[in-house]
């Protein structure tokens, strides 16, 4: 399966390449070497794995909700999960906040968590939520989250070629800049 | 030229989106409205049904065996096209929205969904929702990841799922996430408002207002209340007119 998902995204990115080439051509783009330009280093980041309780915290980027008895759980875009209270539905009250890194999904059952940390599901018994844990790890059974990696990941200064990430290659950690790379062809703002 | 030449591609095979919100019509309402059903949002990639974990990629439905939850087991993967983008459970059959075409799975085997029915449509974001007889599906062109071309929401007859058929297509400004309560059907419009829709009478939806104020991007109707996703937080409103949701709190900072 795998080796499918990737035969389609190795296709579909020659063919938005190959479109985006118009201006230069397809061999001469292929070809072309920027001097220095900023490459992905892959690796795994533990501290991207580490999923706690939080005193509640502020709404920033708003996502996913779910919903079981009088709580409501809403995904804080990358960061984890807020937990309301709306027993009182005219004052709804935030109880926790758990952080998980890389999380966009949520659904709930039985006072455990299923979300994804990264692109791995996991289980989180949150019966304490002054003290979530963590009591189950599926790695790598949500690969969306690679695609979205290689929207997000890039170097930090500005205008700047990078090597755009490769989401089979595993998380990117950090940069380095190299000389005459070939394929920077992505460019930070 | 700041244009990221394969995010630009994995942005539109990204395609933000869905999910499967428990959404509860008149009939479904009475089983899973008890204190081991959650229900999602229309936008949700992930959705529980009994003891099973459904999850959608961007090309796959993945199924876990939940019994444990804390050794989730996965019993089976399928490849069902490109873009999936949301997942949405209606009594024993998934609902799945990409980014052109909605697919109807069932669970009478609830390890190994079975495909039924699929419909295709332009290209363009999709959350799908549904009750008995009729789907109902937003596509969308705002933003830059979905690749659109039509601002609007589509019903489908899905009495027959082996063969669901476009019946209605109304035009909308920016429809998102959905729901559906008793006869009534919400659209969330981002900034341009939430859209009632009175889906009584066949399938003919019947606009009966917008409400205004907020950015809605999805919602949950669950035990009588109207949830909904805001790009700063939730608020809730009363349904017991499902036509003439009466607003409660808002959480934000």
């Amino acid at each position: 399966m795998r080796l499918q998902l990737y035969t389609v995204v190795t296709l579909a990115l020659m063919a938005v390449l190959g479109f985006s080439c118009f201006d230069n051509g397809w061999g001469r783009r292929y070809q072309d070497k920027k001097p220095s330009a900023f490459v992905p280093i892959y690796g795994i980041d533990s501290s991207l794995r580490t999923i706690a309780s939080a005193s509640p915290q502020p709404t920033v980027a708003a996502g996913k909700i779910y919903t079981l008895g009088n709580r409501l759980y809403q995904v804080e875009n990358s960061k984890g999960i807020h937990i309301i209270d709306y027993q009182d539905v005219n004052h709804p009250v935030k109880l926790a906040f758990i952080s998980i890194p890389g999380c966009s999904e949520v659904t709930v059952r039985n006072n455990v968590i299923l979300t994804n940390n990264l692109n791995d599901l996991v289980s989180i018994d949150i019966s304490d939520l002054n003290k979530a844990k963590l009591i189950g790890r599926v790695p790598k059974a949500f690969n969306r989250y690679f695609f979205e990696q290689t929207v997000v990941a890039r170097p930090a200064p500005s205008n700047v070629y990078y090597v755009c990430p490769d989401p089979w290659q595993g998380e990117v950690i950090g940069w380095k800049v190299e000389k005459n790379v070939e394929g920077a062809y992505c460019k930070t703002n | 030229m700041k244009i990221i030449l394969p995010g630009r591609l994995l942005l539109l095979m990204i395609i933000l989106a869905v999910i499967a919100s428990c959404s509860k019509d008149g009939n479904s309402e009475a089983a899973p409205d008890t204190a081991n059903n959650g229900a999602g949002g229309s936008l949700a990639r992930y959705t529980i049904v009994g003891d099973y974990l459904y999850l959608v990629d961007d090309y796959n439905l993945d199924v876990y065996d939940c019994h444990d939850l804390a050794n989730p087991v996965r019993k089976s993967s399928q490849q069902i096209g490109f873009g999936i983008e949301t997942i949405y459970p209606f009594r024993d059959k998934l609902f799945i929205g990409s980014s052109n075409g909605m697919y109807v799975y069932s669970l009478e085997d609830p390890t190994a969904p079975k495909l039924e029915g699929s419909v295709t449509h332009v290209r363009a974001c999709d959350p799908v929702v549904a009750n008995d007889s009729a789907a109902y599906v937003t596509l969308r062109n705002f933003g830059t990841t979905c690749g659109g071309s039509e601002n609007v929401l589509n019903v489908y007859d899905v009495k027959n799922v082996q063969n669901p058929r476009l019946v209605r297509t109304v035009t909308m400004k920016s429809p998102g996430g959905l729901g559906i309560h008793r006869s009534a059907l919400y659209v969330c419009e981002g900034q341009n408002g939430l859209t009632v829709f009175d889906i009584s009478k066949g399938y003919e939806p019947v606009e009966i207002r917008t409400l205004k104020g907020k950015d809605y991007q999805d919602v949950i109707p669950y035990n009588g209340l109207l949830i909904c996703h805001l790009s700063d937080g939730i608020c809730f409103y009363d349904l017991s007119d499902p036509l003439h949701p009466v607003e409660y709190g808002t959480v934000k900072n």
